[in-house]
Order: structure tokens, then sequence, then C-alpha cells
């Protein structure tokens, strides 16, 4: 891992992680990179919620009528819609009004400073299985809004990391704020699964040789006793479950990214079902990833 | 007229003592106020006698890690758990090795 290469620049809020093989020709590298960065940049203007020129925001605004959209937001709302039904609608991608009504109404930097708005009673989850979708266009139903937030920093990362591989490098790593993805002809990469409370503490180092690692957590992006940005949906306000964070594996980091929401809000029986890591408040991680052979 | 009193006149000797005497007690006071003044911490790290204890606060909250069978094969295998500390190198230690990324939530 030392002769790795390393880049590191900011995108959607958070700190984007690259990590390539440093035998790569140097400017084949410098050509993925900049794939990379387009990526994000392009994502980030079609998802982001705190721009006002966003693709998200048109269609929020235009909720309650037909609006046109672009075939790859198209994409990750069919996505997103799909992933609803499969999770029997714990993960929600229209439950913005929710999370507003939380206090997250804002980039969350500012959320932290105390410029977030008043808090408002529950709201009602679940009508993304009012939205409709045709090829090219979109209607979400009247006074619903999308947050793809999450979902669309792991749709990202995967489309990051197939990019670096069409620029010609063997293999490719790119994390978001620890959504991260590894694919190629990988030698594998350690990565630490940080403690609720304290990022800088790991709790379990990991090698993962293919697919995607996400988290999802109540710690982190907290505001306050009670307030953070993981919605139950089931409740309309932020869960008060007993897990603090939930850590899981799939293909491609967006499917990690649902998965570890609806781990997170189902607790450590979802084990049963997915490999991950869950962290409960009574001070105990587990996980069914395999111990590493001796 | 006015009879004006003949002025006095100092001797050069009375004004060399004066000045020398008053530069010295400027100069001695100069040096009270440094020493007085209130020293900078950095400045006395490493110099104090009583040396500063440092205070860690472990703010972790995970104190058991309990390993269970997989759902499925997953291409993710477990190297560590606990974190902690790396063994002493025997010989000259090498360069560290760059943080390995992690994953938590954000």
């Amino acid at each position: 891992m030392n002769a790795d290469a390393r880049e590191t620049f900011r995108a959607m809020g958070t700190g984007v992680l690259v990590i390539a093989p440093a035998m790569a020709d140097p400017r084949m590298r410098a050509d993925a990179l900049s794939r990379i960065r387009s990526v994000f940049s392009t994502e980030e203007r079609r998802f982001s919620r705190f721009r006002g020129d966003s693709e998200l925001s048109s269609v929020n605004a235009a909720a309650g009528r037909w609006t046109t959209i672009s075939p790859g937001f198209e994409l990750l709302v069919r996505f997103t819609l799909d992933q609803a039904q499969r999770t029997g609608g714990l993960f929600d991608p229209a439950a913005l009004d929710a999370v507003v009504a939380a206090g997250y109404d804002r980039d969350f930097d500012e959320v932290l400073a105390g410029a977030r708005g008043a808090l408002h009673p529950p709201r009602q989850c679940g009508r993304w299985a009012e939205i409709e979708v045709r090829p090219g266009a979109l209607r979400l139903p009247a006074g619903v809004g999308l947050d793809l937030g999450g979902v669309a920093k792991g749709w990202t990362v995967d489309m990051a990391v197939d990019a670096a591989l069409q620029a010609g490098l063997p293999w490719a790593f790119v994390s978001a704020g620890g959504d991260l993805r590894i694919a190629g002809n990988t030698p594998g990469i350690d990565v630490a699964i940080e403690d609720p409370a304290d990022a800088d503490s790991e709790v379990v180092r990991v090698r993962l040789s293919q697919g995607a690692l996400a988290s999802s957590s109540i710690t982190k992006r907290a505001w306050g006793p009670g307030l953070h940005h993981v919605i139950d949906p089931r409740t309309g306000i932020p869960s008060d479950v007993r897990t603090l964070q939930a850590t899981v594996w799939a293909p491609t980091c967006a499917e990690a990214e649902v998965l570890a929401t609806w781990a997170l809000l189902t607790g450590p029986s979802a084990l049963a079902t997915i490999n991950g890591a869950i962290a409960t408040d009574d001070g105990e991680l587990r996980t069914n990833f395999a111990m590493e052979a001796a | 007229m006015t009879d004006h009193a003949p002025k006095r006149r100092w001797s050069k000797r009375v004004v060399r003592t004066t000045a020398w005497t008053t530069a010295g007690a400027a100069f001695i006071s100069a040096l009270g106020a440094i020493g007085a003044a209130p020293t900078p911490a950095a400045a006395t790290r490493g110099v104090s006698a009583r040396p500063v204890r440092q205070k860690i606060i472990v703010r972790r909250i995970i104190k058991k890690v309990v390993i269970v069978d997989p759902a499925g094969p997953a291409p993710v295998q477990v190297i560590t758990t606990g974190g902690g500390t790396a063994p002493a190198p025997a010989a000259a230690p090498a360069p560290a090795p760059p943080p390995p990324p992690t994953t938590g939530g954000s």
C-alpha cells in the first residue's frame, strides 16, 4: 500500500480520497484523476439540495407537476425507488421534508454553526411510492421533495471508479467521506472502521479486495440531542434505535449506502442478511466480516 | 527693575552623576518589568521543573467486537480489531505507512 499514489480533494461537502497504483503511467493517473474530479463536479451540480441551480432543486421546486429530467437523474431516481421497495421503505429517497423539519435545512457546516431554522413536528414519510417516472420526465407528489444526499454520493463514487478504469488504470479506489469502492485488478486496500464516538479511533481494520463499503451513523451528522440526519420513515423523526453506526459491504457503493441506512434502522439482526459491522450503544460492535486466516 | 537671584549652574560632575543614576534606574526597572511579565506557556514547555501533565480524553464507545457468521461470501476480511498500537520495530524504523482510509458515516 505504501507504493500506491494518493490524491485528495473536496467535493459534495466532503473529502474525496483517490488511491491508484503508483506504477501506472503518471499521465494515465493524471487523466484518471481529472475524469474523477469531473464526475464529482457534474454529479454535485445535478444532485446537491444545497445548490439553487442544481437539477434536484429544480425538480423539488416543480413538485406536483411533470418536469423534464436528465438521463443521469432518471437512472438514480429509478435506482432509489427500486431500493425503497426492496427495503420495505426503510430507505426513503423522498424524506426531504422530514430531514428539513428535523433541522437539517442547509449545508451541514451552517447547521452546526446554529443557523438552522425552527424545528417542526414529525412529517409523514413513505410518499416515494407516489413518485411517477417516465422516460425523461418525473412527477413528485405535491409537497414531496427528494433528498438523494448519501445515495448520490455512493452513486458518484461508483461512476468515479468506472471513469478511472476507463482511463486505463488497472485498478482504482475512491472514497467520498468514507463511502468507498475499489475495482479492477486490485491488491486489496486496508480500511479502518471508525468508532462511532471518535473518528480518530479505529475499531476494526478490514481488507477490501472488491466492491464497496458504506457507513451510516447517527453520531456524525448530528446537531443536538436526538437530532441527526438519519430519518426513521416509520416515525418521521431522526431514528432513536439503539444502533449508532452501520457499515455494509455491497458490490456497488450506491447499494452499500442504501443497505447501510437499512441496517442502521434494522439493528444487529440485519447481519443475517447483509455483510457488515453494526455498532450499538451498549459498546458492542458486531460484524460478520470473516477473520483473515492466520 | 527687579533683582534676580543668580542662577545656580550645576557642575559637570553633578550632571554626569545624575544622568548615569537616572539611566541606571530606568534600565533596572525595565528588567524588573520584563521579569515580572507572565511568560507564554509555549516558552516554558520543557523548561519548567514540574512537567505539565497532558490529559488524554478517550471518547471511544466500542469496548467489544463480536464476530459472527457471515451472511454470505464477501471480499472483506477482518485484519485487526480494537485498533491499538503496532509492535515496536526491532531495527531502524521504516517510514510510517499512510493511514488507512476510514469509514464511519458522514
